[in-house]
């Protein structure tokens, strides 16, 4: 399951939580929509908690178009790695622009794309998305 | 008194890497060393998208990209990364006009800072 809060301060920037967990392996992952009404034209910042996730690495993809299956390649142009145990923090400077004007997103243990059911379970990890309007 | 001259190496060593025209073949360990990667730049001047990946692995693998960033034409940024974003094997990069690595664009130049790991 995958749950989504934004937050948007008077200048714009839309600050995006993003949590996804799942009970066990073999269960397929869900794409979520991470922001629901803002236009996004770029991307700031992206913070990834996988200090809860055992010994896997965690991987936040992040279309600009709504894809089917989190294994579709189209409009996926984003990935950001969060090695296992670790919280990090990607600063984007200057922003970058986003080629579409939505984010859609899933966290998955998989660097490989053509897998759409995870190997191993992912528990709790969080990624808050700093992005503009 | 004895001296000692440049170049000297301490246990604290980081790294400055360029890479010109990076392509979608693209560099395979290029520190020659595991590291720790605090910023990585991505300076595209072509005309067309470049997508940029990297992998923590001795081998170029564009079905399972660990890090992939989309530059959007004549975009130049940088991203730094705070902690821990450590590359335990190797530093393997490659950019592509397309996330499944079809092809190269013209004038992409990669610039990484990073340290040895372990440090």
């Amino acid at each position: 399951m995958a749950h989504t809060q934004q937050l948007v301060n008077p200048v714009g920037n839309v600050l995006i939580k993003f949590s996804q967990a799942y009970p066990g392996k073999g269960v397929p992952l869900t794409v979520s929509e991470v922001d629901i009404t803002s236009t996004l034209t770029h991307l700031v910042a992206v913070e990834i908690d996988n200090r809860g996730n055992g010994a896997h690495d965690a991987y936040l993809r992040l279309w600009t178009a709504n894809p089917a299956t989190i294994a579709t390649l189209t409009n996926l142009d984003f990935i950001f790695k969060a090695p296992m145990g670790t919280k990090l923090q990607y600063t984007i400077n200057p922003k970058v622009p986003l080629q579409g004007s939505v984010l859609y997103g899933v966290i998955t243990t998989e660097a490989d794309l053509g897998i759409a059911v995870p190997d191993a379970p992912v528990n709790t990890v969080t990624a808050n998305i700093m992005a503009c309007t | 008194m004895a001296t000692t001259s440049s170049p000297q190496t301490t246990d604290l060593q980081t790294y400055i890497l360029r890479a010109e025209d990076l392509d979608h073949n693209g560099e395979v360990d290029v520190l020659g060393t595991p590291a720790v990667i605090y910023a990585f730049e991505i300076d595209n001047e072509s005309l067309g998208s470049s997508f940029l990946a990297m992998w923590n692995s001795g081998y170029i693998d564009w079905t399972a990209p660990e890090v992939l960033f989309r530059a959007t034409s004549t975009t130049h940024f940088v991203i730094h990364v705070d902690n821990d974003f450590t590359f335990n094997e190797a530093v393997s990069i490659a950019q592509a006009n397309i996330n499944t690595g079809a092809a190269s664009v013209v004038d992409v130049d990669v610039s990484i800072f990073a340290k040895r790991f372990p440090g």
